[in-house]
């Protein structure tokens, strides 16, 4: 999704023909943990998609970052944004507030199986792995003519 | 009654005395200067037997040369310090390179893509969504920022 996504952003979220929801899949253990807390606890003052957006740009970054280092630089990556509460977002941070629910959800999906990711559900459609852009507009105008 | 009379001193018994007086005065000048006399230069002990001719020369055998040793700019040639020993300034050890790790630093001017005008919220279950809270399809991306 890192390249596909802003170009399904322009095509189908900005032209008001899809709505995009973002789910968590915690597959790579705390790295999966934490960079979601941080995404879900700007999401708390309403800038998730500004973080998400730093933390695809950011991806092998944050990847090879050793883990102890890992709640620091997410830290920088929010500290960039300027409508961002710093002091909210680090007791967020460090009182796992979001943590609960993300893991919840986590194991709700996999009931589901939803194991892997990425995974695109579209309408009824369930589409697993990596899809091109063409792909996933055309289970949108599929979706929308049901 | 008869006069005592002074011993006669004997020409050889002053020429000892005056000998005797010269090397106490020998070391006390010697003690002064915190150099241990040689038994030699006092006189008026008994003269030490001196080293062997072959002790001194074991001695010599024993301990080397001394080169001189001249630290010199590498510009320099040893021939411009005549009598020296050029001791070649040791190659830089080479360290073993450390594994790098991806840097954290974070540019201060991250700018998200631009998601601005599109509306941003949180779904009835509370995950974040972006576009049209009314679009007719929705998308939902299991993923994680891996």
């Amino acid at each position: 999704m890192l390249t596909v996504e802003p170009q399904v952003i322009e095509r189908y979220v900005r032209t008001g023909k899809a709505k995009l929801v973002f789910r968590d899949v915690l597959n790579h253990g705390e790295r999966s943990e934490r960079t979601s807390e941080a995404a879900a606890s700007a999401g708390r003052q309403g800038q998730f998609w500004a973080l998400h957006a730093i933390l695809f740009a950011e991806q092998p970054t944050v990847e090879q970052t050793p883990i102890a280092q890992l709640v620091p630089l997410l830290r920088r990556y929010a500290a960039t944004l300027p409508d961002l509460d710093q002091e909210s977002f680090a007791r967020s941070m460090d009182e796992r507030a979001t943590f609960a629910a993300i893991k919840a959800a986590d194991a709700e999906q996999r009931k589901r199986g939803i194991t892997s990711q990425p995974i695109f559900e579209i309408g009824t459609r369930r589409l697993l792995g990596l899809q091109s852009v063409e792909v996933i507009g055309r289970a949108i105008d599929e979706a929308a003519k049901q | 009654m008869p006069h005592a009379t002074a011993p006669r001193l004997t020409r050889r018994a002053l020429v000892r005395l005056g000998g005797g007086l010269t090397g106490l005065a020998g070391l006390g000048f010697l003690a002064a200067c915190g150099t241990t006399p040689t038994p030699q230069s006092v006189g008026v002990a008994p003269a030490a037997t001196p080293l062997p001719p072959t002790a001194t020369t074991a001695i010599q055998a024993t301990a080397p040369p001394s080169p001189t040793i001249v630290m010199v700019p590498t510009a320099q040639t040893a021939s411009a310090v005549p009598g020296a020993t050029t001791m070649a300034a040791p190659p830089s050890p080479t360290l073993p390179t450390a594994p790098t790790i991806a840097s954290p630093s974070v540019t201060a001017t991250m700018t998200p893509p631009p998601f601005n005008g599109i509306p941003q919220g949180r779904t009835a279950d509370g995950f974040p969504f972006l576009g049209n809270p009314d679009a007719a399809v929705t998308l939902i991306d299991y993923s994680d920022f891996l």
